[in-house]
């Protein structure tokens, strides 16, 4: 069930009637967790059992942490808890892209290696990293395991977020049940997020997937004009339709008593990689950071292993994404960007602030960031490194071929920059905080606004498939 | 803040928003089309003395006179002798402003050349084909006098294949084997009411919700994931396609004794898999269909030549527009300047045919 799907505002207003209904909190979390079940259901039952295995033994091998004190009990637990989770994981999302590539590599010798027929399941990368940071923070002491199983389970399987994230650690989500309570005061800045995640899904990011999808199916024959039009039209886009999509999962959580992590802050105001991966998927670069960055050393040994674990990290991101090559690549440019900037840092060669221009300055640090991220993005969305270096062929080499400018897409590209400026300036419009008269007029717009002009044809969530 | 303050603070925001829409969707959403019966054509057409706006896919405005005629507010009270342009969408092409289109472009190429006594008129309705036009030739003639020549576009080999059932716009007449018969349409449009008032009162942006309150269709039950079917499409075998067009071009020359002028308009160039395809597919069959209707005495035009060459001159294709996909959907300008180029090719190399002076 999608957030922009009918079926779902009626399922989300019947939760949310039953909660105002029954007040006992008790009550309440078991409304919640037979809400969490029918929402994944809905996709497709046979999968529930792939998020209820994990729940189950991460809850009992948590406890085993928690109330063991003999050391190799504990890592032995942990261990479990881990194999469980990748096994899973590994299974269902990397598996075939293993044979494949096995297959490839020893077709020559005769030996062929045949794909399996694996759905991936829905959200199963952000349900499995939730429950990889939950023990290992019992593990590491920085939380209590959840005594509770309703708890647990709720957590684990709470259904705005089990899609595509936030990944919401368990220290700032299990702490909330505690003392849950709904408050209808949250209902104005919950629709307010909902609203401002729809608008920008719907309206900007469907609207130029149109655009981006045609180009990428056929990307040999546009000219130079439009391969870079579509390549900053994609970083809008992938950020739309994530950012919306967190901020309606933020929206709803709020709307069902649950604070639930903030996942962007534009993040294409970043003055430089470091700063990006600060305001971009914030909850997955913090995973990251937490659970493969420090664990590996961090900076703390030396530039040259910092430079490796740059790497083997921002790789294991790209790989998290998806088994592709495409992302892999993705993930190890970012892991050498983030190493050059570091270098770069330390040789203190970049554009500094002592320059008589500190304006012009970050604008082009701000600029630059930007194009080696929309560089990234083009392997990102490739559907292979072929076809992503063709494109960046096109870009960077006067191509002719048939020029397309669409106007949306024009208007939103400035739309954009001017919101981006304004964001810069502190303008405070573009918060549109809820208790600013004119935000409730710019929200019925916005709803309008993608009522009116959406795409008839249904955009998945770009997250929805990782 | 009073609830009652409150209650109206947020009716006056929600007005603000519909007068916002209002206003936007008026300058940037498509006017919906009204149609009408009309009694001495016994059959539905745009209503006339409209404006239909159109955004979706290119930009133009165009206005509707009498007869569902573009363009003349009445076509039968102009003396001169009249080329009429019949088809489909691609003829009343919403997406173009009038002078755009292919029949104001032929009369300013008739002025330009001297034929002076000359113009060209558009009869389309989206959706039909040439079992339409079979069906309307003679009521027209009947109307409009002095039409010297029946220019048939046809913009898709589907157009003259016969099919094996009734499938796809009610507004299409239907081309039917086994036996092959023409079969005319009664389709009569809906909630013309709902749309006379939102053309009254230019209230674009109720069109879509509504609609898509209307189609929608829930699912409330958990279920396994698949992936759907592929739909398949009835197939006509190859062979039978000169019989059928024997059948359709005997029928359609017996409609009317003043020439046929077929034009023939691929989608070509078209991209597909990142290339620019400048070949049509059908091209073989479209050499036999070319035959039979100079059998039948009905000229034939093929513009895929055209077409190319203008791609390969100016790197810019005949269909699609910046807000649609390039190469494919309506004629863009160029496409109907081509066409209407290619007509008065052919009647400027033979006036004689259609008695042009």
């Amino acid at each position: 069930m999608s957030f922009t799907q009918t079926e779902f505002f009626i399922f989300l207003g019947f939760i949310y009637v039953l909660l105002l209904l029954f007040k006992k909190a008790a009550t309440r979390k078991i409304i919640l967790i037979l809400g969490n079940i029918y929402f994944y259901a809905y996709w497709d039952y046979r999968f529930l059992i792939l998020i209820f295995i994990p729940t189950i033994t991460d809850f009992f091998f948590a406890a085993a942490i928690g109330s063991s004190t003999n050391r190799n009990i504990k890592r032995i637990a942990l261990a479990s808890s881990l194999i469980i989770d990748l096994s899973i994981l590994g299974f269902f999302k990397y598996f075939n892209w293993f044979i494949a590539s096995f297959g490839q590599i020893t077709s020559s010798v005769g030996i062929h290696a045949n794909p399996m027929k694996i759905m991936l399941p829905l959200g199963i990368s952000f349900f499995i990293f939730r429950m990889i940071s939950y023990t290992v923070d019992v593990y590491k002491e920085k939380i209590e395991p959840c005594r509770s199983f309703t708890d647990f389970f709720l957590y684990a399987t709470f259904f705005p977020i089990i899609v595509s994230g936030p990944i919401s650690r368990a220290q700032n989500f299990i702490p909330q049940l505690k003392e849950y309570s709904l408050n209808t005061k949250h209902i104005y800045p919950a629709f307010r997020l909902f609203v401002i995640g729809l608008f920008i899904k719907v309206f900007v990011a469907d609207n130029i997937a149109l655009f981006v999808n045609y180009y990428h199916e056929n990307y040999q024959v546009f000219n130079t004009c439009t391969s870079w039009l579509a390549a900053i039209s994609y970083s809008l886009q992938i950020y739309c339709d994530f950012a919306g999509y967190s901020n309606m999962a933020i929206g709803i959580s709020l709307l069902l008593g649950f604070k639930i992590e903030n996942n962007f802050n534009y993040p294409y105001l970043s003055e430089n990689i470091t700063e990006f991966w600060r305001r971009w998927h914030i909850t997955l670069s913090d995973w990251i950071r937490d659970y493969i960055y420090i664990p590996l050393g961090g900076n703390k040994k030396g530039d040259g292993r910092a430079t490796l674990n740059s790497i083997v990290a921002m790789t294991a991101c790209g790989i998290w994404h998806g088994a592709a090559s495409t992302f892999l690549f993705w993930g190890f440019i970012h892991g050498l960007m983030l190493s050059f900037y570091r270098y770069f840092k330390k040789a203190k060669v970049l554009l500094d602030e002592k320059f008589s221009l500190p304006h012009f300055n970050k604008f082009m640090r701000i600029v630059i960031t930007f194009l080696c991220v929309t560089l990234a993005w083009v392997f990102f969305r490739s559907d292979s490194l072929s076809n992503a270096m063709d494109i960046i062929t096109n870009l960077f080499t006067v191509h002719k071929g048939i020029a397309w400018y669409p106007p949306f897409i024009i208007f939103i590209l400035i739309g954009s920059i001017c919101v981006h400026i304004a964001k810069a300036m502190e303008f405070e419009f573009m918060d549109l905080k809820p208790e600013k008269y004119y935000s409730p007029a710019v929200y019925f717009t916005m709803l309008w606004l993608v009522i009116v002009y959406s795409p008839n044809d249904f955009q998945p969530f770009i997250y929805a498939l990782f | 803040m009073t609830r009652y303050k409150y209650i109206s603070y947020i009716i006056l925001s929600f007005a603000i928003s519909i007068i916002f829409i209002w206003v936007i969707s008026y300058y940037c959403s498509d006017s919906p089309v009204n149609y009408k019966y009309d009694s001495s054509l016994h059959k539905y057409v745009q209503q006339s003395d409209t404006l239909i706006k159109y955004r979706s896919e290119g930009r133009g405005n165009s206005f509707i006179g009498k007869y569902g005629v573009n363009y003349f507010s009445d076509i039968s009270k102009y003396p001169q002798q009249k080329v009429c342009i019949w088809g489909n969408s691609y003829v009343e092409a919403f997406q173009v402003n009038d002078t755009e289109k292919i029949p104001q472009v032929l009369t300013a190429i008739f002025a330009e050349h001297n034929y002076s006594n000359l113009i060209a008129f558009g009869v389309g309705i989206a959706g039909q084909s040439v079992a339409n036009q079979y069906f309307d030739i003679p009521q027209y003639e009947q109307i409009i006098p002095s039409i010297t020549a029946h220019v048939i576009i046809i913009p898709s080999f589907d157009d003259i294949l016969p099919k094996a059932r009734i499938v796809g716009d009610p507004r299409a007449a239907a081309f039917l084997a086994e036996p092959y018969r023409l079969e005319p349409t009664h389709w009569k449009p809906t909630n013309q009411d709902i749309k006379y008032f939102y053309n009254q009162y230019g209230i674009y942006f109720l069109q879509k919700p509504l609609r898509d309150m209307s189609n929608v269709k829930m699912r409330f039950s958990p279920r396994i994931k698949e992936k759907p079917p592929q739909q398949q499409l009835p197939v006509i075998a190859e062979e039978t396609y000169k019989d059928a067009w024997i059948y359709l071009l005997t029928k359609l020359r017996a409609q009317t004794s003043v020439p046929i002028i077929l034009v023939y308009c691929p989608q070509v160039p078209f991209i597909k898999d990142g290339k620019v395809n400048l070949k049509d597919p059908n091209r073989n069959f479209i050499k036999d269909f070319a035959e039979i209707a100079k059998l039948h005495n009905i000229i034939f035009i093929d513009v895929s030549d055209r077409f190319v060459e203008s791609y390969l001159k100016n790197n810019s294709l005949p269909r699609g527009f910046s807000n649609s996909r390039p190469g494919s959907g309506h004629f863009n300008a160029m496409g109907h300047s081509i066409v209407a180029h290619a007509i008065f090719d052919f009647i400027n190399n033979k006036p004689d045919v259609i008695h042009a002076n």
